[in-house]
C-alpha cells in the first residue's frame, strides 16, 4: 500500500513537473525595463517622455483585438513604445541606446546573442532563424522577440503579446 | 465538294455537342459512361422526364463556371442525359479551375444503394466558351438537349409524374488527398418523382485562392424541387482547395489539380471518397482548444482565460494547420470579410484576414467571425450553409509563431449576439457543436458531435 501511494505521488509530482517544462523557451517573471528606467506593462508613458524626450513622431493606431487605441512614440535614434491608456503595452528596440533590464541581466541591441545563454538557456538553444524569444510573466501573453544577424549580433528586441 | 463540307460540317456540330466535357476519345467513352444494368426501365424513363424547371433552366443558361457532361445509353447516339455543371464556389476560388480537366467519378445513388458507374473526365470551359457553345447547343435544334433541360422541343414542360422510382441521385466527386488537402470534386445531382429536381453544387478543389476576378458567378444551389438524399444516402462531401500538393517540391500549386489523371507525388487518389466534413456548429472536423503560449490549457478559451486572468480573451481559439480547410459553423449571409493580408502576414493585435457571417440561431442574430485566415474562400453577400468552405485558416494578423513563441496554428472564432440592437460579445462555444471544459479538453458529455 505504501509502494502504491509513493507511486501515486511521484507520478503527481512528474505530472506538475512536466507540465512547467513543456514550453521551449525561458521564462521571466520579474520586471522589466527599458534602459533600467521605463517599466513595462506599466504606467510609462510619462516616463518615456522624462527620460527620453520628445518623441519624434506620435501617432495613434487602432488595435482590433484589444479593442484600443494605441499611441505611438517614436524615437528615430531606435525605439517605438506604444501605448494604451498610459500603460507600455509593446516596444521595438533597434539600436544600442536602448536595452532591456531583466533583473540583473542586461539586453541589448549590439550584444552578442551568446549573451543571453547563461541567463536563458533555453531561449538560447531555441534559436533559429536569427530569432529567439523569451517568455515574461506567466508566458502566456507577453514575450520578447530577439533577432539577431549572421553574425550574431542581436538587432532588433521586442515585444509582443496575444 | 459541298457534300464534303456538309460532312465536315456536320462532324464538327456533334463533336461540339457530345464532345466537349466528356474525354476527347469520345465513341469509346460512350460504352463506359453509363452501364445501364444499374437502371431500371422506369429510372431511365424519370430520368428523361423531367418537369420543366425554370430554375435549371435560368442556371444552365449561365455557367460561368461550369462544364457539360453527356451521359449516353449504351448503343444510342443521342444524350441519355445531358447536364451543366455548375461552379457554386466564390469565383476567385473557381476561377483556376478554368480549362482543367477534372477527374471525376460518376455514381448512381438509387432505391436499391449507391453504386459506381465509372471514372470520366470532365473540361470546365473557360466561361466565354461555355456561354457560346451553349448558345449553339440552344439553337441548334438539339432536340435532345432541350428535352433534357426540361423542355420538349415545342418549349413545353414534360410531365410524367407515373414513374415509380421517388429518386435517384447522381455523385459526381473524385479527386485527390494530399498532405496539406484535397484536391476534390464534388457534385450530387438528384431526381424527384414530383419533378424537383437539385440542381448541383460543384466544387472544385485544387487552387491556390489565388487568381483575379472576373465578371463571372457561380451557379447552382438546390431548386424549390429540393432533394435531401436519404438516409446514409451519399453528401456531396467537404473538402477543400489543395494547399501544396507537391510536398518537398517548389511550393507550385501546378502539380496540385483535380485535372490531373495521376495523384501528384505525396498525393492519395480517394477516387470518389469525399473529403471529411465537421459536425454542424464546428469549424473544423474534431475541433480542440489551441492554448495560448502552447502550452497554457486554458487560454484558448473565451474569457479571462490569459495573462494569469488580468487579460480577456474574445473569442475561442481551435486549431487548425496552418492552410487548412476552415467550415461555415452555421448557415448564414457573409457580411464582412477581410483579405487584404499576405499569408502569415503579422501585424500587432490584429485578427488579419477574417470572414464574418450573420446567422440566425435560435431566433437570435448571431454573427460569427473566423480571424487569422490565410484565405478568404467567400465574398460579401455570399450566402453559405453550415459545412460551407469558407477559407483556409493562417496566421495573419497577431497570430505569427515566431522562433520560440509557440503559437498553436488556429482559427479564432468572435461571436456576437445581437439584443435590443446592440452587439453583445458572447462565447463563441455557444454555438459550437463541440463543447470544452474549462481546462480545454473537449467535454464529451456536453458535445453534439461526438
Amino acid at each position: 500500500m505504501k509502494k502504491l501511494n509513493l507511486t501515486i505521488f511521484v507520478f503527481f509530482l512528474m505530472t506538475i513537473s512536466c507540465k512547467g517544462q513543456s514550453t521551449k523557451i525561458d521564462t521571466f517573471s520579474g520586471e522589466v525595463k527599458i534602459n533600467n528606467q521605463i517599466v513595462f506593462d506599466e504606467d510609462s508613458k510619462q516616463a518615456t517622455k522624462n527620460v527620453f524626450g520628445q518623441p519624434v513622431n506620435i501617432t495613434t493606431e487602432y488595435w482590433e483585438m484589444s479593442d484600443k487605441t494605441a499611441t505611438n512614440y517614436i524615437y528615430t535614434n531606435g525605439a517605438k513604445f506604444q501605448f494604451t491608456s498610459d500603460t507600455l503595452e509593446r516596444f521595438v528596440l533597434t539600436s544600442s541606446n536602448y536595452y532591456v533590464q531583466m533583473g540583473s541581466f542586461k539586453l541589448q541591441v549590439g550584444n552578442n546573442i551568446s549573451s543571453i545563454q547563461n541567463t536563458f538557456p533555453k531561449s538560447y538553444d531555441y534559436r533559429e532563424s536569427g530569432t529567439t524569444s523569451i517568455a515574461l510573466g506567466a508566458g502566456d501573453y507577453h514575450f520578447l522577440l530577439i533577432k539577431y544577424d549572421s553574425n550574431n549580433v542581436i538587432t532588433r528586441i521586442e515585444s509582443r503579446h496575444f | 465538294m459541298y457534300i464534303r463540307l456538309y460532312a465536315f460540317l456536320s462532324i464538327c456540330a456533334v463533336f461540339l455537342i457530345v464532345g466537349n466535357c466528356d474525354n476527347p476519345t469520345s465513341q469509346p467513352e460512350k460504352e463506359e459512361l453509363l452501364d445501364f444494368t444499374y437502371f431500371t426501365e422506369s429510372q431511365y424513363k424519370a430520368a428523361r422526364t423531367w418537369k420543366g424547371n425554370s430554375a435549371l433552366q435560368s442556371a444552365v443558361n449561365v455557367p460561368p463556371y461550369g462544364c457539360y457532361v453527356s451521359v449516353y445509353q449504351d448503343g444510342e447516339t443521342k444524350p441519355w442525359k445531358f447536364w451543366s455543371i455548375a461552379l457554386n464556389y466564390p469565383k476567385r476560388i473557381v476561377k483556376k479551375a478554368e480549362g482543367a480537366k477534372v477527374k471525376v467519378k460518376i455514381r448512381i445513388n438509387d432505391v436499391s444503394g449507391e453504386r459506381l458507374i465509372r471514372m470520366a473526365n470532365c473540361i470546365i470551359p473557360r466561361a466565354p466558351k461555355a456561354k457560346k457553345m451553349l448558345k449553339k447547343l440552344m439553337t441548334k435544334g438539339a432536340r435532345n438537349v432541350r428535352e433534357d433541360l426540361g423542355q420538349n422541343n415545342s418549349g413545353k414542360s414534360s410531365d410524367n409524374n407515373d414513374d415509380p422510382v421517388i429518386n435517384s441521385c447522381i455523385i459526381v466527386q473524385g479527386g485527390y488527398k494530399c498532405p496539406d488537402g484535397y484536391c476534390f470534386v464534388s457534385e450530387e445531382m438528384c431526381y424527384s418523382r414530383e419533378g424537383g429536381y437539385s440542381l448541383p453544387e460543384i466544387i472544385v478543389y485544387g487552387d491556390d485562392g489565388g487568381g483575379s476576378d472576373d465578371s463571372g458567378g457561380g451557379t447552382g444551389g438546390d431548386d424549390d424541387g429540393g432533394y435531401d438524399p436519404p438516409d446514409g444516402g451519399p453528401d456531396p462531401g467537404g473538402g477543400g482547395p489543395c494547399i501544396d500538393c507537391d510536398p518537398g517540391g517548389d511550393g507550385s500549386d501546378s502539380e496540385c489539380d483535380p485535372n490531373a489523371i495521376d495523384p501528384p507525388a505525396g498525393c492519395e487518389d480517394v477516387g470518389g471518397a469525399s473529403p471529411p466534413d465537421p459536425c454542424e456548429g464546428n469549424v473544423v472536423e474534431n475541433p480542440e482548444i489551441a492554448p495560448s503560449g502552447g502550452w497554457n490549457e486554458w487560454g484558448g478559451q473565451f474569457g479571462y482565460t490569459r495573462n494569469s486572468g488580468n487579460t480577456f480573451h474574445d473569442g475561442t481559439d481551435i486549431k487548425a494547420d496552418i492552410n487548412s480547410n476552415l467550415y461555415a459553423m452555421h448557415g448564414g449571409t457573409v457580411t464582412d470579410i477581410r483579405d487584404s493580408f499576405d499569408p502569415g502576414e503579422y501585424k500587432p493585435d490584429s485578427y488579419g484576414n477574417y470572414v464574418r457571417i450573420k446567422s440566425t440561431l435560435s431566433g437570435d442574430t448571431v454573427y460569427l467571425r473566423y480571424n487569422h485566415l490565410n484565405t478568404v474562400g467567400v465574398e460579401v453577400g455570399d450566402t453559405v450553409i453550415a459545412g460551407d468552405i469558407i477559407g483556409r485558416s493562417g496566421n495573419t494578423g497577431n497570430a505569427q509563431e515566431m522562433n520560440g513563441i509557440p503559437v498553436i496554428p488556429h482559427v479564432h472564432i468572435r461571436a456576437r449576439k445581437v439584443e435590443n440592437g446592440q452587439e453583445k460579445r458572447v462565447d463563441p462555444e455557444n454555438y459550437m457543436a463541440t463543447k470544452f471544459n474549462n481546462d480545454g479538453s473537449v467535454n464529451v458529455s456536453e458535445s453534439n458531435c461526438n
